[in-house]
């Protein structure tokens, strides 16, 4: 390629960087009064870069129950509480709406499911944000804090006031102190808005709004720029994946203890949660992408998550240090290593990915791998090592530093020490990483040099999760792919699409319809781990799919 | 080969290997530190040395020009385990396709495989990495050692290399005879043999392979199985030695035998050998009320020889869990079985202990629940009355710390229970049985198999020892006829009712694991309630 015509490709594809913020509008837009008034694509804001990975709400007063005012002091039919029948009302009116319906929603973008958990196509959503802190009165949350600390019967477990369950299924407060109602909110606005105490008031205002498009939101006390899509992954990934500081830490007591592994991916997860945002693409094909649903939010996804896995691990291993908590920490490893029947077959089917993957001495001696879900290894590198940062020193950096840890937690008994601060140090980097996507800009070149890189014919999934994440990539890249050139040939966009669904069937966990177990007692039991993995059918269907795209990545390349 | 002119050949000999028993059953118990460094060799076992099963057969089978008096031996002992006995093989399935995959995947060198590698050879054939345990066989590669070692788990893997003993062993003078050194175990030492006919040293010689023995080089680790090593199964030694099948007569036998003798001479015979075999009643039963002990005890041992500090500065470095337990300690489906939502596991719950920390793979805890119940209070009608879950509580506590437990603690913990499980064993080798306490341990076991829901480990290790109580209960006309019946339908729910498929090299589909995974414990312990009734109350 001509080096000249891609710098000056480059430059006319630049485009302020303001426009992405006003095309991604969040939840809490505008005032009652404001109604209808949407940002436009083109209403260009020149700012300076935000300041990105501090969080902009301390926790001691995210802790502090005075500073919520609680899901009711949002929900006015003028504010956000707007009805979702009758005239067509802008996304910020009807955020609580949304958020509380439940009744399902179609899904406004491509909805990539995570292929186990959930029906494939699965394009008719609820909000389970808003049922979060209700599942603590369900039995099996009692069983989990029966089983946790040993308790005699589900009667004395109280989830629904254990600060281990509500610091993530309802307000970040003394769930013993606090009022029933603020808990009962489940995930409410606050939760990802910030506490309102202080901005409620202030955030109804014409000047505020202006402020809140400038993204000039260190002024505003206390609320969260979810429209930055670093921040909001932060956020997420502070409940979806962890957060030591604060004790949100789902590890493997609490997952044998019956709490369901957390399966967080944020490009997916954008994908399945009902928007109650508006969530505008860019205006010219080609010139930028959504940035929510494809390659950007991709990528913030895998820089936030991974960093965030690395924090959890740092402070994990520096609890473990004081022996206040377990270690090695199995959450930290991919699940299904361990997790499998002894059965020639499963046998037979791990032995043949291992040894694809080039695994086998180590794999065999000591089967687990860390890093194959919510630090997933094999997509930080296809970014890491892309076009996007090639000029980063950081991106080497913190893969030197991801392969210290990741030597240190094949061991049987890993270092808490070491693995403290490398994992620290390589968050760092990462951290350093996730400001410069903002800098970054998502053209076609960048989408193809990303799709190119993940379509590696020579990729091997070590195991499903691998499998899985390189699906979910490939998914986020090719919505991307295919945004940036709507001109694609029908036929060439049918096979991929068809690899790709071929490919989520192939992972899809077994379905039992009905299981006996403990004699007489009928429960309808889904299996939960890839039962069925067969590592030659995921070879070939990835075959297939990184084969259709080659052949458009060929021939579209000018 | 020497001529001998009587066979005299000891009698009471159960499964499997060799040499290194001798070293590895002086270690326990006797030594101050009950967990001895396991790189350890005695020095004795050097002067051991085998000489091939092919020295036994000319008088251990039955031919023409063999005049020998079968009282003592039925001298049919080598063809029942040439043709009958898996044990014959061992070496073979070092060569079939799952030997293969096993070194394919471990990075065996090619001109060291399975069947030269002492970690295999240690339990698939005669253990040769002590000393100059092979010099009578040659060296490496020569004609009679390849044949010695293809022979597999041979007679000398488990009554002891026989350099020594092999002359005097059928002289009655030098040996039948000699019952006091013999009973004491003298004569065994001195000459080299394994004493078979200790209950004790018996169980812990099979465990050796069937279960590991680190100190004797026997241990399958994690990256075996993960390999292909099929699994250990459960082992319960009175129903493995009945589906060898046995070549030895028992002493209980030969009483039978001895009540129905018309003839005063040879009915004196049978009485002589019983009272230089110091007979008892309900022998097997005293054997089978050790083992759980003696079973408990030697996994343990390995828990302990492997946290021992001393073992993670020698250990080799490419050992991953050098100075740790190793993960095939614990309990295979504590991590291995699918996930499930909602999962039996966390409805069934995990019985005091963590979730998410694996516990210990312990399938000898009901049978040695039972054995220290008769230690502690000899006339306890509870079994559960025993001191062993407070003796095992501190282990316990260390091995639930954190997963995999806290290396250092576990070791102290492990070396302190071996010490107590060994006083425990030493009250229950005085003790004698009679038809009221067999019938009592019989009413103990279905209690406990009721009280803890048994998984198909246990579950094999319970019915095998029912078995065993119930046949010797029969004999003595102490049991009613239903029990046969109930016991029948025990054996099958443990696949113990057929004999062991014989042995065929590529056969991959038999690994066992099947059985273990199929296996609903709330239906097992439902068929322990018409063995409890057939023996009415204790």
């Amino acid at each position: 390629m001509n080096e000249t015509r891609t710098e000056s490709r480059q430059r006319r594809q630049r485009w302020p960087r303001a426009i992405g913020i006003c095309a991604a509008v969040a939840v809490v837009a505008a005032t009652g009064w404001l109604a209808g008034i949407e940002p436009s694509p083109n209403a260009a804001v020149s700012v300076e870069p935000i300041a990105k990975p501090k969080p902009a709400v301390s926790p001691s007063r995210e802790a502090s129950a005075a500073n919520y005012i609680g899901v009711s002091g949002c929900t006015a039919a003028a504010c956000h509480g707007g009805p979702l029948s009758g005239p067509s009302l802008p996304a910020w009116q009807t955020a609580y709406t949304v958020w509380a319906s439940p009744e399902p929603r179609v899904a406004s973008g491509a909805a990539a499911t995570i292929p186990g958990e959930s029906p494939a196509g699965a394009a008719r959503l609820v909000d389970k944000h808003n049922r979060a802190y209700a599942a603590l009165f369900d039995e099996r949350s009692k069983r989990i804090v029966q089983l946790l600390d040993r308790l005699p019967d589900t009667k004395s477990a109280a989830p629904q006031r254990d600060a281990r369950c509500t610091i993530c299924h309802s307000v970040p407060v003394d769930p013993k102190a606090a009022a029933a109602s603020l808990l009962a909110d489940g995930i409410g606005c606050e939760l990802c808005h910030g506490p309102a105490k202080n901005w409620l008031r202030e955030h109804t205002h014409l000047s505020w709004l202006k402020d809140y498009r400038a993204g000039a939101f260190k002024q505003l006390t206390d609320m969260r720029n979810t429209r930055d899509l670093v921040e909001r992954a932060q956020i997420c990934a502070s409940c979806h994946v962890g957060d030591g500081q604060l004790g949100r830490d789902v590890n493997h007591d609490l997952i044998a203890a019956g709490h369901p592994r957390l399966n967080f991916q944020f490009h997916a997860y954008l994908g399945v949660m009902p928007k109650h945002w508006s969530d505008k693409p860019g205006a010219k094909p080609g010139v930028r992408t959504d940035r929510e649903t494809n390659a950007e939010a991709w990528a913030i996804g895998q820089l936030v998550s991974a960093e965030a896995a690395l924090r959890l691990l740092a402070s994990r291993a520096a609890s473990a240090e004081k022996q206040s908590a377990p270690w090695p920490e199995f959450a930290e490893y991919g699940c299904y290593a361990c997790h499998h029947q002894l059965s020639d077959k499963r046998a037979t089917q791990r032995e043949k990915t291992l040894e694809a993957s080039e695994r086998k001495l180590a794999a065999i001696s000591l089967p687990w791998t860390w890093g194959t879900w919510y630090f997933p290894d094999a997509e930080l590198r296809v970014l890491l090592g892309s076009e996007l940062f090639a000029k980063a020193p950081e991106a080497k950096q913190a893969l030197e530093l991801i392969d210290q840890v990741r030597a240190e937690m094949a061991k049987a008994s890993p270092s808490p020490s070491e693995v403290d601060s490398t994992s620290r140090q390589a968050a760092d980097r990462l951290a350093a990483l996730a400001n410069r996507i903002e800098a970054e800009k998502f053209d076609s070149r960048t989408i193809d040099d990303l799709l190119t890189r993940a379509a590696d014919e020579h990729f091997s999934p070590a195991d499903w999760d691998e499998a899985a994440q390189r699906l979910l990539t490939i998914d986020a890249l090719w919505n991307a792919y295919q945004f940036s050139r709507p001109q694609t040939n029908a036929n060439d966009s049918a096979a991929v699409s068809a690899a790709l669904d071929g490919l989520r069937k192939v992972l899809e966990f077994p379905r039992p319809a009905r299981e006996a177990f403990g004699g007489a007692k009928q429960v309808s039991a889904r299996v939960d781990s890839p039962a069925n993995y067969d590592a030659d059918a995921v070879t070939a269907q990835f075959k297939m799919l990184f084969g259709s795209l080659k052949r458009l990545l060929g021939s579209d390349r000018p | 080969m020497t001529r001998i002119s009587r066979a005299t050949i000891s009698i009471a000999t159960a499964a499997l290997f060799a040499t290194a028993c001798t070293l590895a059953l002086l270690r326990v118990g006797e030594s101050a530190d009950p967990v001895a460094d396991g790189k350890l060799e005695n020095p004795a076992a050097h002067s051991f040395q085998y000489k091939g099963a092919n020295y036994c057969s000319g008088c251990h089978s039955p031919s023409n020009e063999n005049k020998l008096p079968q009282d003592w031996v039925l001298l049919n002992e080598f063809p029942i385990w040439d043709q009958h006995d898996r044990h014959r093989h061992a070496f073979e399935a070092l060569t079939c396709r799952r030997a293969k995959q096993i070194e394919r995947l471990m990075g065996m060198p090619a001109d060291k495989p399975a069947t030269k590698d002492e970690r295999c050879l240690a339990c698939h054939s005669l253990d040769l990495s002590h000393g100059d345990a092979g010099k009578l066989l040659g060296e490496p590669g020569s004609e009679r050692r390849q044949t010695a070692l293809a022979q597999g788990v041979s007679c000398e893997a488990c009554h002891g290399a026989s350099s020594e003993w092999f002359g005097p062993h059928s002289e009655p003078a030098l040996w039948r005879d000699k019952d006091h050194e013999r009973m004491e175990g003298t004569l065994y030492n001195e000459f080299g043999m394994t004493n078979l006919r200790d209950p004790v040293k018996r169980t812990e010689l099979c465990l050796s392979c069937h279960l590991g023995d680190i100190g004797a080089g026997k241990f399958v680790t994690h990256e075996m199985y993960a390999a292909g090593h099929p699994p250990l199964p459960a082992f319960e030694i009175e129903a493995f030695c009945e589906r060898m099948p046995r070549h030895w007569q028992l002493d209980s036998q030969r009483k039978t035998v001895q009540k129905g003798e018309t003839d005063a001479a040879k009915k004196a015979g049978i009485d002589k050998i019983l009272e230089q075999n110091r007979y008892q009643p309900f022998g097997r039963s005293k054997a089978v009320l050790l083992e759980g002990l003696v079973t408990l005890r030697a996994s343990i041992k390995l828990l302990a020889n492997q946290t021992d500090p001393r073992a993670a500065a020698n250990a080799d470095k490419d050992y991953p869990h050098a100075g740790l337990a190793d993960f095939a300690l614990y309990d295979c489906a504590a991590c291995h079985h699918e996930l499930r939502i909602p999962s039996q596991r966390q409805e069934r719950g995990y019985f005091g202990g963590a979730p998410g920390r694996p516990p210990l793979k312990y399938w000898s805890l009901p049978l040695a629940e039972l054995g220290s119940a008769r230690a502690t209070k000899g006339t306890a009608a509870n079994a559960r009355s025993s001191n062993l879950e407070a003796v095992l509580a501190p282990l316990h506590a260390a091995i639930r710390s954190r997963p995999f437990g806290d290396a250092a603690w576990v070791h102290a913990a492990s070396v302190k229970a071996i010490e107590q499980i060994g006083s425990a064993i030493a009250v229950v080798e005085k003790d004698s049985l009679d038809a009221k306490a067999a019938r009592r341990l019989v009413a103990q076991l279905c209690e406990l198999g009721q009280l803890l829901p048994l998984d198909f480990d246990s579950a094999r290790l319970v019915v095998g020892a029912l078995d065993t109580l119930v046949a010797e209960l029969t004999a003595e006309q102490a049991a009613a006829p239903t029990a046969a019946e109930a016991i029948a339908a025990l054996k099958q729910a443990v696949h113990l009712d057929h004999p062991p498929a014989p042995f065929k090299c590529d056969d991959d589909a038999q690994t066992g694991t099947a059985d273990a995974a199929d296996f609903d414990s709330f239906a097992f312990s439902a068929k322990l309630k018409p063995l409890a009734a057939a023996l009415g109350p204790p």
